[in-house]
């Protein structure tokens, strides 16, 4: 786990459930789109997310940088996830990333993710290992 | 799309438009209720209250709803008093507004009402939502016993049910209703042990019953789906049921109040009681 990962996951521990979901929020709220051009590729469609998030994953001289798309307005949590996920792992190696539990969202939103919503965020952090391993 | 009233509802009154709601925002009690705890923090409509399904509704320990004293601590935090028009929306097309509202109604609170299109149809209209949470003075409300004769059912019953043969509808996805599988795509599998669905069960999946944008289809088309394709009648005792019942709570609003049908029950044990209790009989198809 990289540093930027350690603090978050930190920082939300020693937050109560209304702290932790105004931190989460204003993630969510530093969110940017993606630049790239409509129709997106199925391909890059996460599996199972009912926000229909999309991931690039760039690598350059082999560390990688993530790029998302949130489609649904209402996917707060999953922009909050991105760019949790684009904080801490941009730059990183495959080696890296590789590291990182698929079990991050319910460490990162703790009892408070329903199930659907962490099937979906899980599936946000499996696509972006599958992209960086393939 | 019609106007609600146009619809050909039995009981239209139960259903308000998005617009209805921002005209009357002072004189009704807005209840937002998600499956995203965060959505409501993010923004809500003006003068809405948070109640959760899981936090608010439920018994924190035994599987059950919330009693006569937390049900009444409740409403008594959030202003409602019995006279109080109360009017429910949230995420997901309204599952868990409806959820809601039936829970309120195991409490004989009297004018419950749906905002159709739930939240997502108000965002899509750019109607404004805020972060600033409102308090309410404390309100009058008398301690209420739960009645779970009228609208809840649970397994013993569902067994004299289907051996009377009489009506059952399952709400999920068509491969849980076959057993294909034992949880709805995207979702977790929360330990049923057998897959399929209580003998003499029709499959209507829950979404059946709504448009693209959330909103209700209209009476005729909810007859085509309900009554030529299920084989229901006004008539019927129906009960209807999910995984945990919150997708059939959807399906008893349209059956109860869309279409009025008088003896509609919600099993709220749904599949992850049934599927998981020894001896009970089990179709596959």
């Amino acid at each position: 786990m990289n540093q930027t990962l350690s603090e978050i996951l930190k920082e939300l521990s020693e937050l109560d459930n209304d702290s932790k979901a105004y931190y989460l929020i204003d993630l969510a709220d530093e969110f940017i789109q993606t630049n790239n051009k409509k129709p997106y590729s199925e391909n890059n469609k996460v599996p199972a997310c009912e926000s229909e998030v999309y991931l690039w994953v760039t690598n350059k001289n082999n560390k990688y940088y993530l790029d998302f798309s949130v489609e649904n307005p209402q996917g707060i949590s999953a922009k909050a996830m991105a760019v949790i996920l684009q904080n801490s792992l941009n730059g990183l190696t495959k080696e890296e990333i590789n590291l990182i539990s698929d079990d991050l969202p319910y460490e990162i939103f703790g009892k408070s993710l329903s199930m659907g919503k962490g099937a979906g965020l899980v599936s946000m952090v499996r696509l972006v290992k599958y992209f960086v391993n393939n | 799309m019609l106007d609600i009233e146009s619809r050909g509802y039995v009981n239209s009154s139960v259903l308000v438009s998005t617009e209805w709601v921002a005209n009357n925002l002072e004189n009704i009690r807005l209840i937002e209720s998600n499956e995203d705890p965060l959505l409501y923090k993010a923004g809500h409509i003006e003068t809405a209250v948070e109640v959760d399904w899981i936090r608010d509704l439920n018994d924190p320990i035994v599987r059950d709803y919330l009693g006569e004293q937390a049900f009444h601590n409740l409403v008594t935090k959030i202003g409602i008093t019995p006279d109080t028009t109360v009017v429910f929306y949230g995420d997901k097309n309204n599952w868990w507004a409806t959820y809601a509202l039936w829970v309120f109604e195991l409490f004989g609170h009297k004018n419950c009402k749906i905002m159709d299109g739930g939240r997502l149809k108000w965002e899509n209209e750019k109607r404004p939502l805020t972060r600033e949470i409102k308090s309410f003075n404390k309100s009058e409300y008398p301690i209420v016993k739960r009645d779970d004769s009228s609208d809840r059912i649970f397994r013993d019953g569902v067994l004299t049910h289907i051996k009377q043969n009489k009506k059952l509808i399952d709400v999920r996805s068509f491969p849980e209703y076959t057993g294909e599988k034992l949880h709805m795509e995207g979702y977790p599998n929360e330990g049923a042990l057998r897959g399929g669905h209580i003998p003499g069960a029709k499959s209507v999946p829950w979404a059946s019953s709504i448009n693209s944008d959330g909103t209700f289809k209209i009476s005729s088309d909810l007859k085509e789906i309900y009554e030529k394709t299920a084989n229901l009648n006004q008539s019927d005792e129906v009960v209807v049921y999910c995984r945990i019942g919150e997708r059939s709570s959807h399906t008893w609003f349209v059956l109860k109040y869309l279409l009025g049908y008088s003896n509609v029950k919600n099993y709220d044990g749904s599949w992850t009681e049934w599927g998981n209790l020894v001896g009970v009989p089990v179709e596959r198809e």
